[in-house]
């Protein structure tokens, strides 16, 4: 998405990744406190961030980039996730450990390529 | 994991995540799609595992909760990205194989966890003299 220092559209699309990946982890932090037997705060953001990334990759252009390299890349989180498994295999939970595991392994695939057909639904 | 969403945690969460991001943007530019996801999970789940060992190691770094919003959620949260993750995992299923998709992602979910797993417990013992 970035090209060269030298392009004018350089620091524009860095401040625009910067605002909306702001927005996205903001909006993260708000949602984690959904936490039961799973961090379904952390779960739901992980999907939701991976339908828009799907959408936004049947579009081309800077806001759809924003969309997924921005927003939906601070919406969802990778290290939370690694932090939350080990912390349910370390306190013997490990139905929830798996569960944590394989949820987020497969639902933010299946909401990709829902994200996709919505895309080429919607946008063409 | 539960943080205040107080005012002031959601905005240090937004700057966190916005330095998070545009570092990532930047990883990104740098490499193809499939290196930048596993350099920047990859070191962002050893920095969190690094925050949260530190925050109870003997010098008790990073143990405010304002740290740990900034850094953890923020920072190493926009640093990271599961969207992406699974984009690729798409994107490898349908243009190369199945079997290599889940491979990719299977093997970056445990090499995630022994990231954090490691630094985790090197930053909560390894502080004597820090």
């Amino acid at each position: 998405m970035l090209n060269s220092l030298t392009t004018p559209g350089f620091w524009l699309t860095l401040a625009g990744i910067a605002l909306f990946g702001g927005l996205g982890s903001a909006l993260r932090l708000v949602i984690s406190g959904w936490h039961g037997k799973l961090p379904w705060g952390i779960l739901s953001g992980n999907v939701i961030a991976s339908l828009l990334v799907g959408f936004a990759f049947t579009g081309q252009g800077f806001w759809t980039g924003l969309l997924a390299t921005g927003f939906a890349g601070g919406l969802s989180t990778f290290s939370s996730w690694a932090a939350q498994t080990v912390h349910f295999m370390s306190q013997n939970n490990r139905v929830q450990g798996y569960l944590n595991f394989v949820l987020n392994l497969v639902l933010p695939a299946c909401a990709v390529v829902a994200g996709m057909y919505l895309g080429s639904s919607l946008l063409k | 994991m539960a943080f205040g969403t107080n005012i002031r945690s959601v905005g240090l969460a937004f700057a966190g995540g916005a330095v998070g991001s545009v570092l990532r943007a930047l990883v990104g530019d740098a490499f193809d799609s499939l290196t930048t996801l596993i350099v920047v999970n990859l070191l962002g789940a050893a920095f969190l595992g690094w925050v949260n060992g530190s925050a109870l190691g003997p010098k008790q770094r990073f143990a405010s909760a304002q740290s740990k919003v900034f850094w953890g959620a923020g920072f190493a949260g926009g640093f990271t990205t599961m969207s992406g993750l699974a984009l690729a995992t798409v994107m490898l299923s349908m243009f190369a194989t199945p079997v290599l998709a889940v491979g990719y992602v299977a093997a970056q979910f445990v090499l995630g966890l022994g990231a954090y797993l490691l630094a985790y417990r090197l930053s909560r013992g390894a502080w004597p003299n820090a």
